[in-house]
C-alpha cells in the first residue's frame, strides 16, 4: 500500500513560510531557493515538488518551478527548488496570485487530465500547500 | 561516498531503512584534523570566510532572521555564535497630507509597508519584509519585528498606498488614487515609532487624456507612473493610481525624490477587453505637465487566432507540445509620439493548440511577434520575440541542446540520487538586453535525477536573442533529516554551449564531487534557549560569478553577484544544526 507524502515546512531565502500567506518573491535572478521539507513513509519513493500559479483545472498552468528529492533511505527529506522562473512581468501587473507547492510520490505524466498533475502510476498520492502570493519586482 | 540505501524489505511493502554503520570510534579512525564525536568524525572545514544567514521557524514570531557575515567555523567543526538576536520593533502611523481640493480621510487609508536591507555580505540574500497597515482610529498603523540596523546599512521602507487594482476600488478605499508611493531610508538601531505623512501640497503631477483614435475619450483604463527611486534600480509604480472614465481624463500625482522621467502607462481594466496599453516614454517630473496619449488607428476588432505548437522530441515527426506558454504581442508607434503594446497569451491544450484573441487591423496586423515557453525540460526549445505572420497556424519549436555527464563522489565512485538542474550563467544573462535577459528568467530550469550510474541528461536553450548561451549546473545530493551525508552541494560552472546550431548535444566531463566535512552547532535565541527548525544556510562568495560583472556587457552596477549557498539545514528538537560542506 502507498503512503501519501507530506509536507512539514516551506522555507524561503530567509523565512519559513506559514500558510496561507501571502507570501512575497521577486522575479529573476534574485528570487532565491525555496527548500521544501518532505516526509514519506516509503522510503524508496522519489518525490516530485512542483510549484504552480494560478492553476485551474479548467485553465491548467505547467509548473514554474520544479525539483526532486531522491530517495535517501530515510522517511525525511528535503528538496530545493530554484524560484528564478516563479515570477513573471505579468504577475507583478496583476498581484494576489495563488501558489501551489505540491508534492508527488510517483512520475508525472506528459499529458491527460488534471494536466500537469496526473502521475503515471494511478497509486500515486499527492499532498499540497497553498499561498496567496505576491510578485515582486527586484529591489 | 554515497550511502547506498541500504533497505531491507520486509515482510510485503514494509520498508525498513538500515541504521547508518558509524565513521569512528576514536580520533584515530578520522583524517587526523577531524574529531571524532557520536560515530562521524567533525571538523577539518573547508578554508576561506563563510557568511551564515539563521532564519527562524514560524512560530516563533518574537524573531527575525540574521545575517552573520563573517562566520566562525572550528577546525573541530563547531560553529559558534548562531545566535538568533533580540529584533528591534519599528511601528508607524501613517497621516496623510493631500493637495487642495482633494481631501484626504486619513482613517480609510491603507497601505502596503515594504521594509528591504541589502545584504550584509556580497551576494546574500539582504532582508525584505512586506506587510499591511491596520485600520485604526488615529490613522492606520503598522508594526514590524526587525534586525538591529546596521549604521552602513540603513533599512528602505517603501510605503504604497494600496489598493491599486485593474478596476477602481469603492468610494471608502480610494486613497491610493489621491496619495503616491512613498520611500525613504532608515537606520533602526533601536525600537523605533514614527508618524509618517504620506502624501504632499507640491509633489509632481501629470494631467491628461487617453484618446481613442476615432476621438473622444478612452474609458476603463487603468492609468499610472512608472519611474525610479534611484538610478540603475527596476521600472516600479511611482504615483497614485488613475481610472478613467468616458472622457478619458487622468490626474496623476507622483512621489517625490524620484530619479529622471517617468513613463506613463495606460492599460485597459479588463485585460481580456481586447484592447492595447498605451505607453508615454520621458514624461518630466514637474508640477502640471499635461499630455495626451492617442490609441493608433487601425488597429480593427477581436479575433480568435488558434495556433498549434509542435516540436520534436528525439528523432521523429513533429508532436504536439502540451503545456507550453504562447505570447503574442505587437508594438505599435514611436517613444516621441507614445506607443502601444497589445498582448495575448495562453497555454497549449493536450492536442498543443491554444486560442489566442488578437486584433486583425491593418495597423497591427503584420507587428505581431512571438514568444514560446515549453514546459522545463521538455527537447523542444523556447521561442523569443520571432515575427509570426498570423496567417500561421502551427509553429515548430526549435530543438533544444543536450547536456549530459556523470556524478561521481570524492573516491570516484559513481553517484546516483543527485538533483542536477541547469540554470542560465550569469555571464549568459548579463549579456542579454533587460527584455530577452527577463524572458531568459522566466524559462523554467531543466532538472535531472542522476540513475544508478550517476548519469543525467538536461535540456536547455541554447541560444536566446542571437546569444549562445551558458550553463551553470547546481548538484544538489540526496537529503535526508537527521543523517549527514558524505556529499555536498556543489556547482559546476560555465558550461558553454557550443557555437554550432548543429550541435545537439554536450557531453561535459566527469563531474566529481569534492570531499565533504561535516560542522555542527546549537542554534540559540537572544536568551539562550534552543530554537528548533531554524533553519541555518552557509554562504561562501562566488567568485566565479565576480568575474562575469567585468566580462559582459549588460551587467547591473552595482553588480551583487549572488553568494554560492553550500550547505543548508534546519536544527534539531534540542536545537542543534549538522551540515555537510564542501572541502
Amino acid at each position: 500500500m502507498n503512503s501519501p507524502p507530506a509536507i512539514t515546512a516551506v522555507r524561503a531565502s530567509d523565512q519559513e513560510l506559514p500558510e496561507p500567506g501571502p507570501v512575497n518573491f521577486e522575479t529573476g535572478i534574485n528570487a532565491g531557493m525555496m527548500s521544501v521539507a518532505l516526509v514519506d513513509t516509503d522510503v524508496l519513493d522519489t518525490l516530485y515538488v512542483r510549484l504552480f500559479v494560478d492553476y485551474f483545472v479548467s485553465a491548467p498552468t505547467a509548473p514554474r518551478a520544479e525539483c526532486t528529492a531522491a530517495p535517501t533511505g530515510t522517511s525525511q527529506r528535503t528538496a530545493t527548488c530554484d524560484l528564478t522562473a516563479l515570477c513573471t512581468d505579468f504577475d507583478v501587473q496583476h498581484p494576489q496570485r495563488f501558489l501551489t507547492v505540491q508534492v508527488f510520490d510517483r512520475e508525472l505524466a506528459e499529458s491527460g487530465p488534471p494536466r500537469f498533475k496526473l502521475m503515471t502510476d494511478n497509486r500515486g498520492m499527492t499532498t499540497s500547500r497553498g499561498y496567496l502570493l505576491n510578485c515582486q519586482e527586484p529591489s | 561516498m554515497r550511502r547506498l540505501l541500504a533497505i531491507a524489505l520486509l515482510p510485503a511493502c514494509l520498508e525498513v531503512p538500515e541504521l547508518p554503520k558509524p565513521e569512528c570510534s576514536t580520533n584515530a579512525d578520522c583524517n587526523g584534523v577531524e574529531v571524532c564525536e557520536e560515530g562521524r568524525c567533525w571538523g577539518d572545514p573547508p578554508a576561506g570566510e563563510f557568511a551564515i544567514v539563521i532564519s527562524p521557524p514560524t512560530e516563533r514570531v518574537d524573531l527575525v532572521s540574521r545575517e552573520i557575515t563573517s562566520g566562525s567555523i572550528r577546525t573541530d567543526g563547531r560553529i559558534e555564535g548562531l545566535v538568533l538576536e533580540k529584533p528591534v520593533d519599528f511601528a508607524g502611523r501613517l497621516t496623510t497630507m493631500c493637495t487642495p481640493p482633494l481631501v484626504c480621510d486619513r482613517a480609510t487609508l491603507r497601505a502596503s509597508v515594504t521594509i528591504t536591507r541589502p545584504s550584509l555580505f556580497e551576494g546574500g540574500p539582504g532582508f525584505r519584509l512586506v506587510t499591511e497597515t491596520m485600520p485604526d482610529n488615529d490613522g492606520p498603523k503598522f508594526g514590524v519585528k526587525l534586525p538591529p540596523g546596521h549604521p552602513d546599512a540603513p533599512y528602505v521602507v517603501t510605503i504604497v498606498p494600496i489598493p491599486r487594482g485593474d478596476s477602481p476600488a469603492t468610494n471608502m478605499d480610494r486613497l491610493a488614487e489621491v496619495v503616491p508611493p512613498m520611500r525613504f531610508q532608515m537606520p533602526l538601531l533601536a525600537d523605533t515609532t514614527k508618524t509618517l505623512t504620506i502624501g504632499g501640497i507640491a509633489l509632481p503631477t501629470v494631467e491628461g487624456t487617453l484618446l481613442a483614435s476615432a476621438g473622444g475619450g478612452l474609458e476603463d483604463y487603468r492609468v499610472v507612473a512608472m519611474g525610479r527611486w534611484e538610478q540603475g534600480a527596476p521600472l516600479t509604480e511611482v504615483s497614485t493610481v488613475a481610472y478613467t472614465q468616458s472622457n478619458g481624463a487622468f490626474r496623476l500625482t507622483l512621489s517625490s525624490d524620484l530619479v529622471g522621467s517617468v513613463e506613463i502607462v495606460a492599460r485597459p481594466s479588463d485585460p481580456n477587453s481586447g484592447k492595447t496599453t498605451l505607453h508615454l516614454l520621458d514624461v518630466p517630473t514637474a508640477v502640471g505637465v499635461q499630455r495626451t496619449l492617442t490609441e493608433p488607428a487601425g488597429l480593427g476588432k477581436p479575433v480568435t487566432k488558434t495556433i498549434t505548437i509542435k516540436g520534436k522530441e528525439t528523432g521523429g515527426a513533429p508532436k504536439p507540445i502540451v503545456g507550453a506558454r504562447v505570447r503574442v504581442s505587437a508594438l505599435i508607434g514611436s517613444a516621441a509620439q507614445g506607443t502601444a503594446t497589445f498582448v495575448a497569451e495562453g497555454t497549449t491544450d493536450d492536442a498543443g493548440r491554444v486560442d489566442l484573441d488578437v486584433l486583425d487591423g491593418d495597423t497591427i496586423w503584420d507587428a505581431y511577434r512571438l514568444e514560446v515557453v515549453p514546459p522545463a525540460g521538455a527537447i523542444p526549445g523556447a521561442i523569443y520575440n520571432q515575427p509570426f505572420a498570423m496567417t500561421d497556424s502551427e509553429v515548430q519549436l526549435p530543438t533544444r541542446t543536450l547536456i549530459t555527464g556523470t556524478v561521481l563522489d570524492a573516491t570516484g565512485a559513481k553517484l546516483g540520487g543527485v538533483t542536477v538542474t541547469a540554470r542560465p550563467a550569469l555571464r549568459f544573462v548579463w549579456s542579454l538586453d533587460d527584455k530577452p535577459q527577463t524572458f531568459l528568467n522566466s524559462l523554467p530550469l531543466s532538472s535531472d535525477v542522476t540513475d544508478d550510474n550517476g548519469e543525467f541528461k538536461l535540456a536547455v536553450d541554447p541560444v536566446i536573442d542571437e546569444t549562445w548561451g551558458y550553463y551553470d549546473l547546481n548538484l544538489d545530493p540526496a537529503r535526508s533529516t537527521g543523517f549527514l551525508e558524505r556529499v555536498p552541494t556543489w556547482v559546476r560552472y560555465g558550461v558553454e554551449i557550443p557555437r554550432d546550431a548543429n550541435v545537439e548535444k554536450v557531453a561535459v566531463s566527469d563531474i566529481q564531487l569534492p570531499d565533504a566535512a561535516f560542522v555542527h552547532g546549537p542554534v540559540v535565541d537572544f536568551n539562550n534557549t534552543p530554537v528548533k527548525d531554524a533553519e541555518v544556510k552557509v554562504f561562501r562568495m562566488n567568485t566565479n560569478a565576480a568575474m562575469a560583472c567585468e566580462s559582459v556587457r549588460n551587467a547591473p552596477s552595482p553588480c551583487p553577484t549572488p553568494a554560492q549557498l553550500i550547505g543548508r539545514d534546519a536544527a534539531s528538537a534540542d536545537g542543534i544544526v549538522e551540515l555537510t560542506l564542501p572541502r
